[in-house]
């Protein structure tokens, strides 16, 4: 009995300080996902917070509530430093290179008033979002001013419009793209030269029954005085390699927070993970609950995104397919969490999150099951399956309860012809479609190869209750005979 | 018992009015064959939920109990037969409550009938057949509310619009005997409660 009790404590306490292993990165990191059946399943860390970066160590003073980030395609980060009206630009080794704090318009001296978005172009053309200014400068790599694009004039803006640039991108054909405050007409586009040409991609209304009850009820005097429905506006955007623009919505429990634009507006995400990519699943509700809430994110080059949830400080990150691949990062006020994260951008395999509150940049570096999970989705999104399936196998190593990885897996198998197997895989990671297809196979090869035998099991046998029934009508046949022929 | 009663529930499914009809009047109708009709279909219930293959089967394991499943098609059954009882007998049903039970019981017959060959079935389908599967459910689920309707108007000689509505209002009934049950649960608790309270506030004062 107290040898059961001594064991008992013994692996208690195992468990206990498995659970709670120190980690030396400050605040301890524990990863989850959301496994088929929607419960949140614990998971390794996928990201550590590596460097905290902030501007008294980059030694060009403190940041003052910086709000945006930005890693162009030479590997250059740029911090929009609102608070400071100042943007800084440093090398992949954080080393700053120039800080522009103000610019040259026309001989004239000019400063940003509280900008919050930046965007810089391939060919290194700096736009920011320069709200309380009302407009989108340009500048050039040097900090010298490009250009301003000023409120959009139009027939179709409704009355009371107000313009407060808050984000923006330009994709390959110098189109821009700004995120208003306020404006839920959808993303505000501007041709290359700076015209406005249309609004994309509103989201839609979204009408409570019960909200549309009582004001079916109501008089026309009562309806005014309601609240409109009215969509959503956007709160970040990113653009893909393939030009595709990814944004992400502030709206409460909402089921589309992330979408993916194509040009004319529509919202072409990939949907085929077993949730649509929505940030927590399971949540509280009342008034410090609810959904995620995103505020950024990041696209890379091959398709898999980040979304910056600034409500619980979580960062979600999904394949193209709309897989939820792992979830880090959280709220608090050790070393590696945050207060305010406001910003998300990649840099090579790093991942960067911007503090408003803190005034500084948490980098985070992959752990092996992180590095194992990207390497997979990239071999995967690059046609590599078998290559893609042993880092799944990898990734399987160190959990085993990802469920993704066995879909992985089971696809390459299925390419291998080893339908089989693949069945197996596709069970284990509850894809119905692909173990449907897998079967199909299967079925068909085991038909070809066993029909004949059982075609001929069955001649055989029907060959034999016919022998049996021509020998026992003889038997009969002579017995009746042998009967008759006795009178 | 003989071989006729056994096959007496697969004549009344293919044959309703002239099955139900003699079920009542002709004493054709046993109440031990009701409920082992009830009590296969509970099984084939189980069997289904569990076994049904992958494609067309969306439940999960680990959550499945057997005397739950149990629950969930013998308290209904029991439900329906009591609350149509004490419907009809306000209606000027005919029927007693062990024909009811007996025409209830003889309904299921499809439900048992189809649940395991589809079950088994179910396993050699892919998802583009599946919905041959469902087609077959749903063929057993309209089968067996035929005959409940033909068997609640015979058991009661009802015409087609009454059963019709009389059925409706059994579910409502359903609904009401449940409410009361939770309702009268709930107070027991509360007594229950109070009591002990009682109990206490003496122990603890005296």
């Amino acid at each position: 009995m107290t040898n059961k009790i001594g064991l008992l404590m013994l692996v208690l306490s195992l468990a206990i300080s498995g659970l709670y292993t120190p980690v030396s990165h400050g605040a301890s990191q524990q990863g989850y996902t959301y496994s088929y059946w929607g419960e949140a399943v614990p998971a390794p860390a996928a990201y550590v917070p590596g460097r905290v970066i902030d501007g008294n160590s980059l030694g060009i003073g403190a940041f003052n509530s910086p709000v945006d980030l930005f890693v162009d395609e030479k590997n250059q980060i740029y911090v929009l430093d609102s608070g400071n009206h100042r943007i800084i630009i440093m090398n992949a080794a954080w080393e700053p290179i120039r800080v522009i704090d103000s610019f040259q318009r026309n001989g004239v001296q000019d400063q940003f008033r509280n900008p919050q978005g930046i965007f810089v172009t391939g060919n290194g053309a700096i736009y920011v979002a320069d709200t309380d200014n009302r407009r989108i400068v340009e500048l050039r790599q040097d900090g010298s001013f490009e250009r301003e694009i000023g409120a959009p004039v139009s027939d179709v803006l409704r009355q009371g419009f107000e313009y407060f640039p808050m984000k923006v991108a330009v994709d390959k054909a110098n189109r821009v793209y700004v995120v208003g405050r306020g404006v839920f007409d959808g993303l505000i586009e501007f041709d290359a030269d700076g015209k406005f040409t249309k609004f994309t991609g509103a989201n839609r209304v979204k009408v409570d029954v019960l909200d549309y009850f009582w004001k079916s009820l109501s008089t026309r005097a009562q309806r005014d005085r309601l609240e409109q429905f009215i969509p959503v506006e956007f709160s970040n955007l990113d653009l893909d390699d393939g030009g595709f623009i990814y944004t992400t919505t502030s709206e409460r429990n909402s089921l589309t927070p992330i979408k993916r634009l194509n040009p004319s507006g529509i919202d072409i995400l990939r949907r085929e993970g077993y949730y649509s990519p929505q940030g927590d699943l399971q949540y509280t509700f009342g008034t410090n609950g609810g959904s995620s809430i995103f505020m950024d994110i990041d696209v890379n080059e091959y398709g898999m995104y980040s979304a910056l949830d600034i409500k619980n400080g979580r960062i979600f990150t999904y394949s193209d397919d709309g897989d939820l691949l792992y979830v880090f990062g959280k709220i608090g006020k050790q070393a590696g969490t945050f207060k305010v994260p406001v910003a998300i951008e990649r840099i090579g395999d790093q991942m960067m999150v911007l503090d408003r509150d803190m005034n500084q940049i948490t980098v985070f570096e992959p752990t092996q099951f992180g590095q194992s999970v990207n390497e997979a989705v990239r071999l995967y999104y690059e046609g590599q399956e078998e290559q893609s399936a042993r880092a799944w196998e990898e990734v399987l190593r160190t959990n085993a309860n990802y469920e993704i990885a066995y879909i992985g897996i089971g696809k390459a198998l299925l390419r291998q012809e080893r339908n089989q197997e693949a069945m197996e895989y596709f069970k284990l990671g509850m894809s119905r479609t692909y173990h449907s297809k897998a079967y199909e196979r299967y079925r068909k090869e085991v038909l070809r190869d066993k029909l004949g035998l059982f075609l001929t099991g069955a001649s055989a046998l029907v060959l034999l209750v016919m022998v049996y029934r021509f020998v026992k009508r003889r038997r009969k046949a002579r017995l009746d005979a042998y009967v008759h022929r006795t009178p | 018992m003989s071989i006729e009663l056994l096959k007496y529930p697969l004549y009344v499914i293919f044959h309703p009015f002239n099955g139900f009809w003699e079920l009542k009047n002709e004493n054709k109708g046993k109440l031990a064959i009701a409920l082992s009709l009830l009590f296969m279909l509970a099984i084939s219930n189980i069997i289904k939920r569990q076994m049904a293959g992958f494609h067309v089967n969306f439940n999960r394991p680990s959550e499945l109990n057997s005397l739950d499943e149990l629950k969930f098609v013998v308290l209904p059954f029991l439900l329906w037969c009591v609350a149509n009882w004490s419907l009809t007998t306000l209606m000027d049903g005919e029927g007693k409550f062990r024909d009811i039970v007996i025409a209830t019981g003889y309904s299921l017959v499809p439900l048992v009938l189809i649940y395991i060959p589809i079950t088994i079935i179910s396993n050699f389908i892919t998802l583009k057949e599946a919905p041959f599967y469902y087609l077959f459910e749903s063929i057993a689920l309209l089968w067996f509310i035929y005959l409940l309707f033909v068997g609640t108007m015979n058991a009661h000689q009802y015409t087609a619009g009454k059963t019709v509505i009389t059925m409706l209002l059994t579910l409502i009934v359903m609904g009401i005997i449940v409410f009361l049950g939770l309702l009268f649960f709930s107070l027991v608790q509360q007594i229950v409660n109070f009591v002990s309270t009682i109990y206490y506030e003496i122990i603890f004062r005296v």
